[in-house]
């Protein structure tokens, strides 16, 4: 897990300025992040026990079926003029994230999914679509879907919600 | 009734309803005032409406759960926590705004509100870095002497920051590095939940600054059986439920907390039923009775926020299930209060997250009856007590 995190980390610092700012909030999370190996393999055993029975939206990104949305929480940025992992306009990606592993219908892989908050506009107020797999309580604050992640972005107001693919779980 | 009669019936509503005028002293004109709240009541609930789905303004309901009627309301920000003095003279609102509505400066304030009148009569600023979230209870709190108001940060470095209400100044700022939100548990100590399943106790001294913290042993396994985050809290004892239906006594009267053994709030009937907690504030204590209520729902795992459709009622001494409460409409919150009998007090937020329909739901706790409802309260996530 460790290792995804410093992955995930580089990725987004690599699309980003605020590198002093993240270097922080990395140590901040990696910190706190010894973590979360068990959630993300119930995750993995609770999609296998639901393989077989796929629900309809889930190749539809403007639905809360969509299977990269398995722990997605928050109003869907697909209905407020952006993409499952594109901000709407006027609206900026947050650098930092939770995080869930979400398995894809067709290639089966396991694929941990960052869920970036778009920020800076107010509240979008459509497709409200809150799952929960893997989401955990306020003290382990990484797998929080309820907090406001827009830490380091230009402002704490949040917009929407995306889910970005950034690996494959090996 | 004959024709004949009607018509006599329909001439003496005519002959009153011309003479009526004539025989009334006319109304005299309205004098419009503001009114004023009585002193709080052990039946009054404040129930934080969170404004979804805009969240740049929440609100805060005051409600006589015995009359089930709306009082008044405390206006607060983006996502704010509501504080209550212990000694009921004044309200706080724990606010962010920004200076242009959705955009500008940041600024984190306590607001504070007379709780008589309800106006506005102060502020003291804080560091613009509280927790943002879809509000949690234990994210704000007050010492029960009223002292110290304790707000919790998240930069995501988690701290947090320390108000003298008295003084109506910001004292200061303690670091809580792993460990959030502050339950307070003396008047000189609050304690923090940590990611590795202990807890933090910070004692502070008369000025409000940390003297002393003291890390606890692990009281559960946040891998195996996370437990939720808004314990029911009684003096200084917290009573945490758990994502598999445990329930984890903390003492935090000392300073280093002490966990008890857990125990299980279900069968293995309730198990092979799919029974577990789940909802918002899962988990409340009515202590006169020394009741437990936990909110349940049927579900699998990762299930812990759906709707409750059912309040379980447990003995607090023995330990033991001796109610079961089924729920008209589903409820994401739950509290109980006890005026003149014991109340189980139940918000359900169904649609309201987006549609602002949700509701709060009255149910006596000793006969399990369902005794009424308040509607129209926005999208409610929290209840706290007098």
């Amino acid at each position: 897990m460790d290792k995804i995190v410093e992955q995930m980390t580089r990725a987004i610092a690599q699309r980003t300025s605020r590198r002093s700012f993240l270097a922080r909030v990395g140590k901040v999370i990696l910190g706190a992040a010894a973590i979360p190996l068990l959630p993300i393999d119930r995750v993995v055993r609770a999609a296998d026990a639901a393989a077989g029975k796929l629900p309809k939206g889930i190749e539809d990104d403007t639905s809360c079926d969509y299977w990269k949305y398995c722990a997605v929480d928050g109003y869907l940025c697909t209905c407020c003029g952006g993409g499952s992992h594109d901000c709407p306009p006027g609206a900026t990606p947050s650098p930092t994230s939770w995080v869930g592993t979400c398995r894809h219908p067709s290639d089966g892989r396991d694929y941990i999914v960052s869920y970036r908050d778009c920020c800076g506009q107010a509240s979008c107020g459509r497709c409200l679509c809150a799952r929960t797999e893997g989401e955990m309580p306020l003290y382990r604050a990484q797998l929080d879907s309820d907090l406001i992640w827009c830490f380091g972005a230009p402002t704490m107001m949040y917009h929407c919600s995306t889910a970005e693919i950034v690996g494959v779980k090996s | 009734m004959s024709t004949r009669v009607r018509s006599l019936v329909l001439l003496v509503a005519a002959i009153l309803l011309v003479a009526a005028p004539r025989a009334q002293a006319q109304l005299p004109p309205d004098q419009m005032t503001s009114l004023a709240l009585p002193e709080v009541g052990p039946g009054w609930i404040f129930v934080l409406d969170a404004g979804f789905p805009s969240t740049a303004a929440a609100r805060v309901y005051i409600v006589d759960t015995g009359r089930l009627k709306v009082l008044g309301q405390v206006s607060g920000g983006y996502l704010s926590n509501f504080v209550l003095a212990p000694d009921h003279h004044e309200f706080y609102s724990v606010d962010t705004f920004y200076s242009r509505g959705w955009r500008g400066t940041r600024t984190d304030v306590v607001s504070i509100f007379d709780a008589k009148k309800l106006n506005f009569s102060g502020e003291v600023e804080i560091p613009p870095k509280r927790l943002l979230i879809v509000p949690k209870r234990d994210s704000a709190s007050i010492t029960p002497d009223g002292e110290f108001i304790l707000v919790a940060n998240m930069t995501p470095a988690t701290s947090i920051s320390v108000v003298d209400t008295k003084a109506r100044k910001f004292v200061g700022e303690i670091e809580t590095p792993g460990c959030v939100q502050a339950f307070p548990s003396g008047n000189r100590q609050f304690d923090s939940i940590c990611a590795d399943g202990s807890i933090l106790t910070v004692q502070l001294d008369d000025s409000g600054k940390a003297k002393g913290k003291t890390t606890s042993k692990p009281f559960f396994d946040p891998g195996k059986d996370p437990v939720f985050d808004q314990p029911a809290l009684v003096g200084s004892r917290a009573y945490f439920d758990s994502y598999y239906g445990n329930l984890y006594e903390v003492d935090l009267s000392g300073a280093e907390a002490k966990g008890a053994q857990p125990w299980s709030l279900i069968t293995a009937a309730d198990k092979a039923g799919k029974w577990r907690p789940g909802g918002w504030q899962t988990v409340a204590v009515e202590p006169k009775s020394g009741v437990l209520l936990v909110l349940m729902h049927q579900g699998g795992d990762w299930t812990h926020k759906q709707f409750g459709t059912e309040v379980w009622v447990y003995d607090l001494a023995q330990r033991q299930r001796v109610k079961r409460i089924k729920l008209k409409t589903q409820g994401y919150s739950i509290f109980a209060t006890n005026a003149d009998k014991p109340m189980l007090e139940v918000l359900d937020l169904q649609t309201s997250m987006q549609e602002g329909t949700g509701q709060l739901e009255a149910y006596n706790l000793t006969t399990g009856k369902f005794v009424g409802k308040l509607d129209e309260l926005g999208s409610p996530f929290v209840i706290y007590g007098p």
